[in-house]
């Protein structure tokens, strides 16, 4: 007959694990690896905006600052002045940002929903629809802008086309102080919400599905999902949109100048009904050869935009909910 | 009444069937438990009672109500999910209220509800913390809470405690019980745990491969399997497994297993049924805490002859890996201990402890 074995010896403790070092933090190795970065930042990026702020003090000739006239703050005091058209350049850049931000970002969170894969695969279907409604964002808008000339045309076009057919009243669209803007405004979106789309598509992956599960099971219809649940996941994208949406916005200038006629010497009408700030710069430097005028113009278009900016993050950090 | 019934309901995924022509009753304030190896599609047969999922066929009844086309949010049960799934911009205390809030219910009532819950669970010093910044352990007390302060019809619970370290499970698992007992609510409970089946459930459901396999009380389950499968997959280790061939000597059944025979007393309740099979043998079951060894041969008792392959000290008991023939293998579960090394040894056991299964169906012998 076998015995039963005896317990085996209790283990001894674990010798102690020696404590790793504190790291030392190789500065100069650091410095080396951004180095070329910065480099190509400081020549391309901020010496010439350095050198835009110093020629808005000038009486620019391109000879360089020796032919140039010192004016102070002269182009400034220009700016302000209503005659100059600036005041109401900003006028007309509130107004066509101030509609598609809010209208990008809808749309493009509308398209996002729509688009956003239903299975644990996409289907070719979506694929492909998410390629065409991205695709007109790589388009170079200058080109495309030439296409929605021929749409708005107030006698040939597809949109009085399609206004005559529903029983509405033909417009004169890029023709019409009223109009051209909003025209602009429906060549942008279309062009851009590609962007916002895929902005958003990337949002609502995140979202993680038993959280919106737990919603339904909780009592929570579609609607009260989306806002409770769904969107404050979109929050920091949210931000993000509107920020980059205002800038782009601000910036536009390819397609406004285009489909107002900018090639034919101008561009931004009728009667300045479309010269963003954007425009005017252009129009000031360019158009009427004002360097330093048009330089000083570009000043005040950078510090309203670093001021929006810088504002949208402060309010919007508030009511954002980061993972 | 908080029944839930499936009615011959299937799953189909694609080509893929996950559940097949399940016909289940959860039964008012049961804690019914379904079981099984993952993949067999325990997860899609609670997803079709929560609605999260729609049967392609069949139907989900709620009492009486045909629910298989109702919205999950007008079922009123509340499910916990195996990752909890909490509001994460939400504190505490409004993943708590969000179901209550939904519906409207005054503010003061909320409050004393989250408050009553936030108290049963511990969880009142946490009310104003966001998931991110609780325990794994704190987050499924709120997955709890979320379900239990709207007082559902029935509790779902997917998998609620696998995420949880070994001691904290066992923990939570007594909890759960008492909890349970308290609410008097049915719950339908998923785990590939059956520690956690046998400890927790009213009845049990084995599953397999999108199939019910067998619903009991955990004790029939245990004692009674129904079919070879339940018969491996509950208790560990599993069920030791013999095909043998019948013989007959001095008109007494035996059993040959490998060169062995085993004579078998008379009038044992599976023997009809082994015999009206027509078949030449059967898969005989044994459980591991139903051997017994010793190191010779007993003459009172029908033993088999084996070597000691390995042992396995649990501290409160030993496993012993046995060797009948290079191919048959056994595993004992004893209090004593056993030495290590290819030691020879007797094997027997109980023949009312066996367990006979039909050798084609795999399905167990009943008496008849
Ligand atoms: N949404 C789905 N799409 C495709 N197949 C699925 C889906 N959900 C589950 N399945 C399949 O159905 C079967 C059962 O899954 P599930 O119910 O999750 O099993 P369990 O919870 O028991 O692990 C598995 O084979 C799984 O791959
Ligand atoms: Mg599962």
């Amino acid at each position: 007959m076998l015995e039963p074995i005896p317990s085996p010896p209790s283990a001894r403790p674990l010798a102690a694990v020696p404590q790793a070092h504190a790291r030392r933090r190789p500065v100069p190795l650091g410095w080396a690896l951004v180095l070329p970065a910065l480099a190509f930042l400081a020549v391309f990026t901020y010496l010439p905006a350095g050198l835009v702020a110093a020629m808005s003090l000038f009486h620019w000739n391109l000879a360089g600052f020796g032919a140039s006239q010192w004016v102070g703050l002269h182009h400034y005091a220009q700016l302000m002045n209503p005659i100059s058209g600036f005041l109401q350049s900003l006028t007309v850049t509130a107004y066509y940002v101030g509609m598609m931000v809010p209208l990008s970002i809808a749309l493009g969170l509308g398209l996002a929903w729509l688009l956003k894969g239903r299975g644990p695969r996409l289907t070719l279907w979506e694929t492909f629809t998410r390629s065409a409604v991205f695709l007109p964002y790589i388009t170079p808008a200058i080109a495309t802008s030439i296409i929605w000339i021929f749409i708005f045309n107030p006698q040939f076009g597809l949109a009085n086309a399609v206004l005559t057919a529903l029983h509405l009243p033909a417009l004169g669209w890029l023709t019409s102080t009223t109009w051209a803007l909003p025209a602009v405004m429906i060549n942008n979106l279309w062009h851009n919400v590609g962007f916002m789309v895929i902005l958003f598509l990337a949002a609502l992956s995140t979202v993680p599905q038993a959280v919106v599960e737990a919603a339904w099971m909780d009592g929570a219809s579609a609607a009260e999902t989306f806002w409770h649940v769904i969107r404050p996941h979109l929050s920091p994208v949210m931000l993000l949109a509107v920020i980059l949406g205002t800038i782009q916005a601000m910036q536009t200038f390819g397609s406004i100048y285009q489909m107002t006629g900018g090639q034919f010497g101008g561009g931004g009408g009728p009667l300045n009904s479309t010269t963003t700030t954007a425009i005017y710069l252009y129009k000031s430097a360019f158009v009427y050869f004002h360097y330093g005028y048009g330089a000083a113009v570009g000043v005040v278009l950078f510090l309203v935009m670093l001021g929006v900016a810088l504002a949208q993050k402060q309010i919007g950090e508030r009511r954002t909910f980061y993972r | 009444m908080a029944q839930i019934e499936w009615d011959q309901v299937s799953k189909w995924f694609g080509p893929v069937a996950a559940v097949r022509d399940i016909r289940l009753t959860a039964r008012d304030r049961e804690f019914l438990v379904l079981l099984g190896p993952s993949g067999c599609g325990k997860t899609t047969t609670l997803r079709m009672a929560a609605g999260l999922e729609a049967p392609t066929a069949g139907r989900v009844l709620l009492g009486a109500r045909d629910v298989t086309h109702v919205e999950p949010r007008d079922r009123d049960l509340a499910m916990v999910f195996q990752n909890y799934a909490l509001y994460p911009h939400m504190t505490v205390y409004d993943n708590l209220a969000f179901g209550l809030k939904l519906r409207k219910t005054p503010p003061a009532n909320i409050r004393r509800a989250v408050q009553d819950t936030a108290v049963r669970l511990g969880l009142e010093s946490l009310l104003h913390r966001r998931p991110s910044e609780l325990s794994g352990g704190q987050r499924q007390r709120v997955a709890l809470g979320r379900a239990m302060v709207r007082e559902p019809q029935a509790f779902l619970m997917d998998e609620p405690l696998s995420n949880l370290d070994a001691t904290l499970r066992a923990e939570t698992r007594v909890q759960l019980k008492a909890l349970h007992a308290q609410l008097a609510t049915t719950v339908v409970y998923v785990t590939h745990d059956q520690t956690e089946a046998m400890t927790l459930a009213t009845r049990i459901v084995v599953m397999s491969g999108g199939v019910i396999q067998q619903v009991d009380t955990p004790e029939a389950i245990y004692d009674h399997p129904a079919n070879q499968f339940v018969a491996t997959f509950i208790g560990t280790p599993g069920m030791n497994m013999l095909p043998v061939l019948w013989t007959r000597a001095d008109g007494q059944l035996a059993a040959v297993i490998g060169a062995q025979r085993l004579p078998l007393p008379p009038g044992l309740p599976w023997m009809r049924a082994a015999a009206s099979s027509g078949h030449h043998g059967a898969t005989l079951g044994v459980r591991p805490e139903h051997l017994r060894m010793s190191g010779a041969p007993d003459p009172a008792t029908p033993s088999l002859k084996a070597r000691i392959r390995l042992v396995e000290p649990m501290g409160h008991e030993t496993l012993v890996h046995l060797d009948l023939d290079p191919d048959l293998t056994l595993v004992a579960r004893t209090p004593d201990r056993w030495p290590n090394g290819n030691i020879p040894i007797w094997v027997s056991f109980d023949p009312r402890r066996l367990h006979v299964f039909d050798s084609v169906s795999q399905v167990a012998y009943e008496a008849v």
